[in-house]
């Protein structure tokens, strides 16, 4: 009877503030990366390229070219999450600490043309990032943090910092939605 | 009463589980893409085929027209301590780049936000 008095008091208060989460997400499609490797730099042009891949998932003018990214994300995660069952205002999160593993997938190519439209660069980025076996403890906000800006490092990977145009306008609409913040005035 | 307290207890821990489904846009007819023709097609016909862009971004030599449906499918249950979720999100994205002239020199679509699935994790 005590047993069962602890338990009917105890599990779920544990419950409020003790969670295993097994979590996936997948956004976008891998097919336009992995095809991309049919265009030829030099040859391809813009045309063939939205024949041949589709739509990009963001394009934008840089400097003296047009730039078009093919973005696939995917991640698989096991949390162990210990947060306080009651917020506190002063924290965006009441999840106060996280082990985790799992793995992410990145797929993401990125394609310039010049005026006339021909590909002048191409470039593929395949990534995955594991955890597997390991445990890393971090605070929640922390975790977030270096998700937004890891997602905003690899989606303008090597452009050198320039989401904007050579009038510096920056395609702003764009990059919010996909969850990347405005650039930082200097 | 003390099965009772222990059917209530079971039926607190057990928590629940959810779908969800979330449509950003309203979607588009492939067949009205279908229509659109590379160096003869016009940006007024393209409006008038598709309707507003979501966004026009300004490029070298053009503008591209850009149309974005996205479909989110989440699916998450709680056992005790234990939650699984998943997140699927796919789009249907339509890309239209006009010149100068006002003609279209380029068009690329996809349509995969039917593709986005319920499932467990890990699927």
């Amino acid at each position: 009877m005590r047993l069962g008095s602890l338990l009917l008091v105890l599990i779920p208060g544990i419950g409020g503030c003790l969670s295993v989460n097994v979590d996936s997400q997948k956004t976008g499609f891998p097919g336009p990366v992995i095809e991309s490797h049919r265009l030829e730099p030099g040859k391809s042009t813009l045309r063939e390229a939205f024949a041949l891949l589709g739509p990009p998932d963001l394009i934008l003018r840089a400097g003296q070219v047009d730039r078009a990214y093919y973005i696939c994300w995917e991640s698989d995660y096991v949390k162990l999450v210990v947060s306080a069952p009651l917020p506190i205002p002063s924290r965006r999160s009441v999840d106060a600490f996280i082990l985790a593993w799992g793995s992410e997938e990145l797929r993401l190519a990125r394609l310039e043309f010049d005026r006339a439209g021909i590909l002048r660069d191409l470039q593929r980025l395949d990534t995955v990032i594991s955890r597997d076996g390991e445990y890393v403890a971090m605070d929640n906000q922390i975790v977030e943090n270096f998700i937004e800006d890891r997602d905003r490092v690899l989606r303008v990977v090597g452009n050198g910092g320039e989401d904007e145009d050579e009038d510096g306008v920056v395609d702003r609409t764009r990059l919010r939605r996909r969850g990347i913040r405005d650039p930082e005035p200097n | 009463m003390k099965r009772r307290a222990w059917a209530a207890w079971v039926l607190v821990s057990l928590g629940g589980c959810y779908f969800g489904k979330r449509i950003d846009d309203h979607p588009f007819s492939a067949e009205a893409v279908a229509k659109i023709e590379v160096g003869k097609t016009t940006k007024a016909q393209v409006l008038e085929l598709l309707g507003p862009p979501r966004d026009i971004i300004r490029l070298l030599e053009s503008e591209a027209y850009m149309y974005v449906r996205a479909v989110e499918k989440n699916t998450g249950t709680f056992l005790l301590v234990v939650a699984l979720s998943r997140a699927d999100k796919q789009y249907d994205s339509i890309a239209v780049i006009i010149n100068r002239q006002d003609v279209v020199t380029a068009v690329g679509s996809r349509f995969a936000a039917g593709g986005a699935e319920y499932g467990f994790p890990g699927e």
